[in-house]
């Protein structure tokens, strides 16, 4: 061995030592990082076109609804192989209904019953079809708002339900997939605000440059104040004035945190809202027509002239001018007395 | 020229055996510092560690507080008046645990991640704010309770816990970067005393060939010390490394992937609750359980599936795992009678105490389960990297004592030499 390779041999065994010393990490006993799973979505669909109404369809009034029944078959005895006769033996009828709208679907925290205007409807449904314990033969099925239509079209018998009875507006474009009761009560858009505020229209908030207005997206409520045409100011910067928020109840939160000054929808649902917050107020007469009717399966029309037939018999006997005044009045939601009942039209073709 | 200057003075050969002595003894001293520098480094690095480790633990701690506080929350509003006092005192214990732990965790964790833990503070006060206003307006009937309920939810998982995840995400690495860091200690120990042996050796044959003797015996000792000392020091050092990384990365990586998964699975607890306070409207709170439950799932998975089975962890893991498939099971049972339509009936298995609900049962014993585990887990962290921490300081005394003897040999060694020519 040439004295060269005698003067390496520290070198190479200081660095075997480290070699052999430093080895001992190479083995990964580091902390991971934490784990998200991911799940795997259902690729939405795209929905499907809204069918858009024809000129002659659009010319017919919306709120014509078919005939009501000469006369009601008596309670628990629904003529055979109607909707009715089905609903009957299958021993409880589905209503598809909204669990948060006070006043006219909502739970109530300490009974846990569903109540509420549009309950009313369905419970004299129920009666008309079972009788006197009708109110214990209803299965609510708390739904969206964007579930109403496919809900009826899906059937009560595939997951859906017979009846929707959820503050739905009547109009031409939901026609074409369902079809309506006559109309039982009359909403419009109107304004919350704040009952020391100043504004008592939807032209003092469009005046205001500060003012902002809180609508549900994908509303017709909002859609209707975004039209810039109409309400120029308000559109003003990018609309940065026009609060939107996922549901009509999340602008209740927004307006109690002072992050809006107004909130924008149906009279009803407003109602509803001065109903839980006494420093708000309903103002501003209504700036959009919003009939209401109960929405059916469209290929069910034996059931639509039979519930046209139960409205028919609450608005004669009292009962519509009853759940009035307890939902409405009775709550200091509205003020004044119990109006006349909707007429309703009558006199569509199958 | 300094060079030929130098070359004067050494010209005689005590004065050359002079600035060997000089030179090795310097030299031992300096390998003795630079040893006990590397073993004070190799104390400080896993010191941090295990404050780190200490603070992660702490941070899931609050992220299970935190989360359990919202699914007792949840389950309180679906109770609506009829909330039980034991639930409002759980309720209250856990924000008490979720907001005190955040100011004591506070205080040991680097200034980004202590300010990040503060405005999570804050985000915990505006929580309970909401959670107040939902419980108000849910006693007095009103459904605007439960979009306060929602936003509650919605400052928990879109505020404090993604701060919360963030902080327990840079611990992790801290303390992986210490445990490297720590790794690399060694060569404060291994480079000097290699360097010092080669002058020794150096020496010993310069001395070899001036004075015709085989060996001079201290200065081999110096060299045989320091050599000693070096291996001795390095083995102590990769035992406390082997120590430190079998607690990170056996027991701390086990109680933290347990900690993961109980985190997940309360918020998945939670947006149960959800689901039927929304009613109806509750498919994205469904979705968020479903990706919750999943969590849970593959963070369990990935232990049992480990290529190293090392019990009894896994197999602790693994049953955890399976308990919780038990409340997977019960919570898809809940939810075909919700859709059927009988909310009523799926209501009452949510809140019914565990002696008449599989699911409460079954959530509870999986809770249990998991708490169990992550505290044996995180104990036995802990423990370990203490213990990795132990004899270092002796460590230390030892490198500074080699260094010292070997300077004091290599000085008598040269000196036996020296006095030749007195």
């Amino acid at each position: 061995m040439s004295r060269r390779d005698t003067r390496r041999r520290p070198l190479g065994v200081a660095l075997a030592i480290a070699v052999v010393a430093l080895g001992g990490c190479a083995a990964d006993r580091h902390l991971a990082d934490p784990v998200q799973a991911t799940v795997a979505t259902t690729p939405t669909t795209a929905p499907a076109a809204q069918p858009e109404c024809t000129a002659a369809q659009a010319a017919e009034d919306p709120r014509r609804s078919y005939d009501p029944l000469a006369s009601l078959p008596a309670p628990g005895k629904m003529p055979a192989g109607s909707t009715m006769a089905a609903i009957q033996r299958r021993g409880r009828l589905i209503a598809g209904v909204s669990g948060d709208t006070l006043l006219f679907g909502a739970r109530n925290p300490i009974s846990g019953a569903i109540e509420g205007f549009d309950i009313d409807m369905v419970k004299a449904v129920a009666r008309a079809i079972f009788g006197a314990d009708g109110d214990q033969r209803i299965e609510y099925r708390v739904i969206t708002y964007a579930q109403r239509l496919p809900k009826l079209e899906a059937g009560a018998d595939h997951g859906g339900v017979d009846l929707v009875a959820h503050t739905m507006t009547i109009n031409c474009r939901r026609w074409l997939r369902i079809a309506f009761s006559g109309e039982y009560f009359t909403a419009g858009q109107k304004v919350l605000v704040n009952r020391s505020a100043s504004f008592r229209s939807i032209d003092d908030l469009e005046a205001d440059p500060a003012a902002r207005v809180c609508a549900p997206e994908g509303s017709t409520n909002i859609d209707e104040i975004r039209n810039a045409d109409k309400y120029p100011r308000l559109n003003a910067d990018g609309g940065t004035r026009i609060v939107a928020k996922p549901d009509i109840t999340d602008c209740l939160v927004a307006m109690q945190q002072g992050d809006a000054e107004a909130i924008t929808g149906d009279d009803t649902v407003l109602a509803g809202f001065a109903a839980q917050d006494p420093n708000t107020a309903v103002v501003g007469e209504r700036f959009t027509d919003e009939p209401y009717g109960l929405g059916i399966a469209k290929n069910r029309v034996d059931f639509v002239r039979f519930v046209n037939a139960v409205l028919e018999q609450l608005r004669t006997s009292g009962g519509w001018a009853d759940s009035y005044r307890h939902w409405l009045l009775d709550t200091g939601a509205l003020t004044g007395t119990v109006p006349a009942p909707p007429v309703p039209i009558y006199g569509r073709s199958a | 020229m300094a060079s030929s200057a130098i070359a004067r003075i050494l010209a005689s050969t005590p004065a050359r055996l002079r600035a060997w002595q000089v030179g090795t003894v310097v030299l031992a001293v300096v390998v003795g510092l630079l040893s006990a520098l590397g073993v004070a480094r190799h104390q400080a690095d896993l010191r941090e560690a295990r404050l780190a480790a200490d603070s992660l633990l702490r941070v899931q701690e609050i992220r299970v507080a935190a989360v359990s506080a919202d699914s007792l929350a949840s389950r309180a509003y679906l109770e609506g008046g009829q909330e039980s006092a034991e639930a409002r005192a759980a309720y209250a214990a856990a924000i008490e645990t979720a907001a005190g732990g955040l100011v004591a965790v506070s205080e040991q964790l680097p200034a980004a991640d202590a300010a990040a833990l503060t405005t999570a503070g804050a985000d915990v006060g505006r929580y309970v704010g909401l959670v107040e206003q939902a419980r108000a307006n849910n006693r007095q009937g009103f459904p605007v309770g439960a979009a306060y309920q929602r936003q509650a939810n919605g400052v928990l998982s879109g505020s404090i816990l993604p701060a919360l995840a963030t902080v327990e995400q840079r611990t992790r690495a801290a303390i992986n970067a210490r445990l490297d860091a720590a790794a690399g200690n060694r060569l404060w120990v291994i480079l000097p005393a290699v360097a010092a042996l080669a002058a020794v050796v150096a020496a010993s044959r310069w001395l070899a060939r001036r004075f015709h003797r085989q060996v001079n015996v201290p200065l081999a000792g110096a060299g045989l010390v320091m050599v000693v000392a070096a291996l001795l020091v390095v083995v102590g050092l990769t035992s406390s490394l082997d120590r430190a990384t079998a607690a990170v990365g056996d027991d701390l990586a086990a109680a933290d992937r347990v900690a993961q998964a109980r985190a997940a699975a309360f918020d998945a607890r939670s947006q149960e609750g959800l689901t039927l306070i929304n009613r109806g409207n509750g498919a994205a709170n469904e979705a968020a359980w479903q990706r919750s439950s999943a969590t849970v799932g593959a963070v369990l998975s990935a232990a049992c599936e480990s290529p190293e089975p090392a019990p009894p962890t896994p197999a602790a893991e693994c049953q955890v795992r399976q308990i919780y498939d038990a409340y997977v099971l019960a919570h898809q049972q809940m939810r075909n009678t919700d859709d059927a339509g009988d909310w009523d009936q799926a209501v009452t298995s949510t809140l019914a105490p565990a002696t008449e609900s599989a699911l409460t049962r079954s959530f509870d014993e999986f809770d249990a389960a998991a708490r169990s585990l992550i505290g044996q887990q995180a104990g036995a962290a802990r423990h370990g990297l203490g213990a990795s921490l132990d004899w270092l300081g002796a460590l230390r005394i030892l490198a500074l004592i080699g260094g010292l003897l070997a300077a004091l040999l290599a000085g008598r060694g040269f000196g036996q030499r020296l006095a030749e020519y007195r």
